[in-house]
């Protein structure tokens, strides 16, 4: 027994790293078989970090808005008249959609097509971002008792923004659609061709899985297709950025870039199931 | 009482990253802080201490990110032993010693995301983009390093310059 404590003491270092390389050895590999209900430390700190998260991105926001308000205002001139020339344009096209909507709602109506948002949304604010370059998340000042859950889509008005990844109880945070880790499957709104969008690491897409007969031009629209049956058929995902098709592959390179401008995201909505909010209500 | 200031430097730090530099850096712009305080460890404290506190800095990188828990961990501690490694065989001096070991640190770490990904079935960023990621992180690590080892020096009472802690480093 003396001899072992002899041994353990000359190789004591040695000792140390190979119990925290298998503690963060056990910590990796343990993670396939949990749910996601059952990570105290991470929902630990995220309900620790949020409070101070929320307070330092209140700070900032205000102090934007001091300088975007009241000290930044040499465009402005310009910029309110290309705004009045927007303004202009988008009446007419309004007027134009009052009547697409209209004839739309009919034919639905007719053929017994569901609404497109039968969820309820839960309106949140981005309170902070994913402190590594290579993982896309970002955090919302929502958790389980407003009855956020793992797994449930999160949009913005400009379009999908991602799924909530782990959810805290006042606190939640969304892995992004530009992580390399999420998947949306998708269709080209002008071809109606099917793809999945996943995320490129940085601030682009990816849609593969996209055949090579298939015509895509840069510009067209790419939607949802509600395939993966979390994010509602018809939302907007981004725009074609650019193709390529090399000779023996099977499928073509499309990059989209996304409608949401995830470095100025600040508000998002959280897609609740019904059940849920009712369920959060409930004292 | 060291070792729980720089760790509290390291919350705080996280705290900071995650909101206001996110908000004011460009996007691919972000350094890896703990990966310099792992470092900034590895110059100044013994292995004992130093490694569990990598440790936990590493854990910090995990719980602050979308990242599995343990894949910084692994990290941090892997990095402080080989920092500890490399002090013990190079006369280590000056400023560029430290510029050496950042590289080393930044060199391994595409490959070791590369092949932790692959083994955990996770989807690693493709080549062009993982080396934008990996070179945006470098370059605003590389800028940061002084300012946050000046820091970190004054915080714990130390003379010198930023670079000239390390003399007190004790070789594993």
């Amino acid at each position: 027994m003396v001899k072992v404590f002899t041994v353990l003491e000359r190789h004591r270092y040695s000792a140390l790293f190979l119990v925290l390389l298998g503690g963060a050895l056990a910590m990796l590999f343990s993670r396939a078989d949990r749910q996601p209900e059952s990570q105290p430390l991470q929902k630990a700190l995220l309900e620790l970090s949020g409070p101070f998260q929320k307070g330092i991105t209140k700070g900032i926001g205000f102090f934007e808005g001091v300088w975007q308000r009241y000290l930044y205002l040499v465009h402005l001139e310009e910029e309110n008249r290309l705004l009045r020339e927007i303004i202009e344009e988008m009446k007419q096209e309004r007027i134009q959609l009052l009547e697409f909507r209209g004839e739309n709602s009919r034919l639905r109506s007719l053929l017994g097509f569901k609404q497109g948002f039968q969820r309820p949304l839960l309106p949140a604010e981005v309170i902070g971002k994913d402190l590594s370059g290579w993982f896309q998340t970002v955090v919302i000042d929502r958790g389980k008792r407003d009855g956020i859950e793992e797994g449930m889509a999160v949009v913005s008005v400009q379009g999908i923004v991602g799924q909530i990844m782990e959810s805290s109880k006042s606190f939640a945070r969304v892995l992004l659609i530009t992580d390399p880790n999420s998947a949306v499957a998708a269709l080209i709104q002008r071809t109606r061709a099917r793809g999945v969008v996943e995320g490129d690491g940085r601030q682009l897409c990816r849609l593969k899985y996209l055949h090579r007969s298939e015509e895509i031009e840069p510009g067209d629209l790419v939607l949802a297709s509600g395939l993966d049956g979390l994010y509602p058929k018809g939302v907007l995902i981004g725009t074609v950025l650019r193709t390529e098709t090399k000779d023996p592959e099977l499928f073509q390179r499309v990059e989209v870039k996304p409608s949401v401008d995830f470095r100025r995201l600040e508000d998002v909505m959280v897609l609740c199931e019904k059940r849920d909010l009712e369920e959060a209500d409930q004292p | 009482m060291s070792y729980l200031i720089v760790l509290l430097l390291g919350m705080l730090a996280a705290l900071v990253q995650s909101t206001l530099l996110r908000a004011l850096l460009p996007a691919d712009f972000v350094p890896d802080i703990i990966l310099l305080l792992v470092l900034y460890a590895s110059l100044l404290f013994p292995v004992g201490k130093g490694l569990v506190l990598s440790f936990a800095l590493g854990l910090l990188a995990d719980l602050f990110s979308g990242a599995p828990e343990g894949l910084n961990a692994l990290f941090a501690i892997t990095l402080f032993t080989l920092s500890k490694a490399v002090q013990a065989r190079v006369f280590m001096r000056g400023s560029r010693a430290i510029w050496g070991l950042v590289l080393l640190a930044f060199g391994l770490k595409i490959p070791y995301y590369a092949f932790l990904s692959f083994v955990l079935g996770l989807h690693f960023p493709y080549a062009r983009d993982a080396v934008l990621v990996w070179l945006g992180e470098f370059v605003a690590s590389l800028l940061l390093m002084p300012v946050l080892f000046y820091i970190l020096s004054k915080s714990l009472g130390l003379q010198g310059g930023w670079f000239l802690h390390h003399q007190r480093s004790s070789p594993a």
